[in-house]
């Protein structure tokens, strides 16, 4: 009788440590990874942490959030933020919707058309900002000559010099970048929807625009749900993009929150209200990650 | 079969021991093999195989220059004149990444033996125990009388002795394009006025279809305009710099913000680009080399791609000299830093004093296109008799650096580009982007 509580005992201890230790390396992994880096920077947004003050380092409490309001840069990246997503996954949703429905069209050469489209998505983020740079140039800009060529303009704009142009031209460079990335994932959903759903609508005599709607977006929703978030938390932490074609100007007109938090911190050596400013980044993107598991969770069960 | 078992494992262990054993007497630091080892008698402890020194290695960071082959050129000449005494590991690290590898190499105890080191990055390092002190050792240095005293109070850096061994130095001046400036009429500008003057004859419509396609200056609006900036707009005062005696900023001053107006002027009046306001180093450089521009702000460095696409229809002049009477050039350092985490800190410093010789500071200054600072170099003919060589050198000892301090980085990367911008674009006026830029400096 004994024995057989003894048994039960180590049974009971072993149910307890074996699972632990098999899921130590993969714990220690996300510790390392993500949890001790995330604590760090909470715990420099609570300091002055300069590295070119290096020796007065110290713990200010909660100053480092109060004094980032005060910020004009900051409190412009909050509306450039919120522009520089909405409508870059906007319109990046649109455009790649469009281009997976006509790479769906079954017609020759399509491969080939597929294997193009991905191009921007597979080139690196410098090298397509340093070529939409000299394509916005003012004075040798293609697209310039181009306006000029039609007669649309008689003077060539410097369309990143100008505090009115130059982040919706960085939206037009990121939609170009991240746009197939839409129409692949879209393009892979569309190509699962079982045909017989097109065949019975077709029996009973629904046209393009009700199939498209009754049958293609409500099969689609999932991938375009999980697909927009994903885009919405990249394009968030953009900052190659913009830091090489304006660095954020002229002025402040296209300074984002990530932007900003890498200026401070790898520029100017400012990793205290660096960090700060990429917690408050960190916040919103939790909104937005409440939204999106949520939407997800609800495409699942439908 | 247990038994058995235990019995292999034990042999093996035991194998495993002795080829160990085996590979270790194979070591360099092995004892000697022979009977009369640990033997104290002289004969027999000087053997000529422990009699040649052994090597001592250093590893050197750099970054590589627009030529990419200076380093390599300097590795072939330190193992002729050091052999296999000292081998040093020449580490090529991207400039735009050197800072951050070597902040974290130097605050985790390790790093390089040997690196370049921005005069901005040195209270930094110091404050992180990363710079060893160098005071005695250039005190030392047969060629220390060859550097100036305005050099080494600039490799100072604030700090409270000599932590950075002068290495480099370039200053700011103007290239003018000379066909330019004939077909205007109009001499080259020696007082900021003249510069503004010249600025609004040189912009002009040179084939007549209505458009401006000259303009007289490439104005840097983006990052590191912060230069030329100051060159022009600080003239404006006698003895003015970013801070006063007592170490406030002092950039708030009615004639500094009337200067810095007639600066952002030149944009409002179209005597530059439209796109300046955005424009870095590589868009003023081909604006000037395709001829957009007629006045270039830059230093030596550039000396090479210029005569490349000009020959002769260019020249440098010095930055012009402002109502004060003075001329506030500017000019940008390195220098070579020891790590005092180095095992072998004697090796570095002769690695240091070998590589800032007249003998390699002139190969440097030559092939890189630096401008000379040791006396001996100077006096060369090649440099004497060279405009771009000639007027920098003229100009080194009046030429400001950027003031070395906290908020140095904020200012340079972050503040003034946006604060400038903003006031090209109207938002702010001329005071308001001073005040904003001294704010910065002073920290607040």
């Amino acid at each position: 009788m004994d024995r057989g509580k003894q048994t039960n005992k180590r049974r009971r201890k072993s149910d307890v440590y074996v699972p632990l230790i098999l899921l130590a390396p993969a714990l220690l992994l996300v510790v390392g990874v993500i949890i001790y880096p995330i604590c760090h920077a909470v715990g420099l947004s609570f300091q002055y942490y300069k590295l070119t003050d290096f020796a007065n380092r110290q713990f200010i409490g909660f100053q480092n959030y109060i004094d980032i309001w005060k910020n004009e840069a900051f409190i412009a990246s909050l509306g450039n933020t919120v522009k520089w997503v909405v409508i870059t996954v906007a319109l990046q949703f649109l455009l790649g919707l469009g281009l997976a429905m006509i790479l769906n069209i079954p017609f020759r050469g399509r491969g080939v058309i597929r294997s193009i489209t991905l191009m921007p998505w597979v080139t690196p983020g410098v090298v397509i900002a340093l070529m939409w740079v000299w394509i916005y140039n003012g004075n040798f800009g293609i697209l310039n000559h181009c306006l000029i060529s039609l007669g649309i303009i008689h003077q060539g704009v410097p369309w990143l010099g100008s505090g009115k142009t130059a982040l919706y031209c960085q939206i037009v460079t990121m939609i170009w970048q991240g746009l197939p990335f839409f129409a692949i994932m879209i393009l892979a959903a569309l190509q699962i929807i079982p045909s017989d759903l097109y065949e019975a609508a077709e029996i009973s005599g629904a046209g393009s625009w009700q199939k498209f709607i009754y049958i293609t977006l409500p099969q689609i929703m999932p991938t375009i749900v999980t697909t927009c978030m994903l885009r919405i938390i990249w394009v968030f932490n953009n900052v190659e993009v913009l830091y090489l074609m304006t660095g954020g100007g002229p002025g402040h007109s296209s300074m984002t929150v990530s932007l900003i938090a890498y200026i401070r911190a790898q520029k100017s050596l400012d990793f205290g209200q660096g960090s700060t400013i990429a917690i408050y980044g960190t916040l919103f993107m939790i909104l937005f990650m409440a939204v999106y598991l949520k939407l997800t969770r609800k495409g699942e069960f439908e | 079969m247990k038994k058995k078992r235990l019995g292999k494992a034990l042999a093996a262990l035991g194998l495993c021991v002795s080829m160990a054993g085996t590979l270790a007497g194979c070591g360099k630091n092995a004892a000697p093999q022979n009977p009369s080892a640990g033997s104290d008698t002289p004969a027999e402890s000087s053997s000529p195989q422990e009699d040649k020194e052994e090597t001592v290695e250093i590893t050197y960071w750099y970054w590589e220059d627009e030529q990419g082959t200076i380093e390599n050129m300097l590795k072939d000449k330190w193992e002729a004149y050091a052999g296999d005494r000292i081998k040093v590991k020449f580490e090529s690290i991207p400039s735009s990444s050197f800072h951050d590898k070597l902040i974290t190499a130097v605050s985790t105890g390790t790093g390089p033996d040997v690196f370049i080191c921005k005069p901005m990055w040195a209270p930094e390092l110091h404050g992180m125990g990363g710079l060893a002190n160098m005071g005695q050792v250039f005190d030392g240095w047969e060629y220390a009388e060859e550097v100036d005293d305005f050099m080494l109070n600039q490799m100072l850096c604030g700090l409270d002795d000599l932590y950075l061994y002068p290495r480099t130095t370039i200053v700011m001046y103007l290239y003018c394009r000379k066909s330019m400036f004939e077909k205007a009429g109009i001499a080259y500008p020696a007082t900021v006025q003249e510069f503004f003057d010249a600025c609004e004859k040189l912009t002009a419509d040179t084939d007549g279809d209505g458009k401006v396609d000259q303009y007289g200056f490439g104005m840097r609006g983006g990052s590191g305009g912060h230069y030329m900036w100051s060159s022009f707009v600080f003239s404006g005062v006698k003895d003015m710099d970013y801070y006063d005696a007592d170490g406030n900023a002092a950039l708030m001053n009615e004639k500094i913000a009337e200067m810095n107006q007639k600066f952002i002027d030149l944009y409002h009046n179209g005597y530059v680009p439209p796109s300046a306001s955005t424009d870095g180093f590589s868009e003023v450089l081909t604006n000037f080399k395709s001829g957009v521009t007629a006045m270039l702000y830059h230093h030596i460095a550039s000396i090479n791609t210029i005569r490349e696409t000009f020959g002769d229809d260019f020249d440098v002049i010095p930055v012009p000299t402002g109502e004060s009477g003075q001329a506030f050039g500017c000019q940008e350092m390195t220098g070579w830093a020891i790590n005092p985490n180095s095992k072998n800190i004697e090796a570095a410093e002769e690695f240091v004093k070998w590589a800032a010789s007249p003998e390699i500071h002139d190969v440097r200054c030559e092939k890189l296109q630096q401008v000379p600072f040791m006396s001996s170099v100077q006096t060369m003919d090649k440099y004497q008799n060279d405009p771009a060589y000639k007027v920098s050198m003229d100009n080194l000892l009046s030429a400001h650096t950027l003031p070395v301090g906290p908020e140095l980085t904020t200012y340079t990367e972050e503040v003034w580009a946006q604060s400038f911008q903003r006031a090209l674009m109207g938002e702010i006026n001329s005071m308001e982007m001073l005040e904003q830029l001294d704010q910065c400096l002073n920290g607040e």
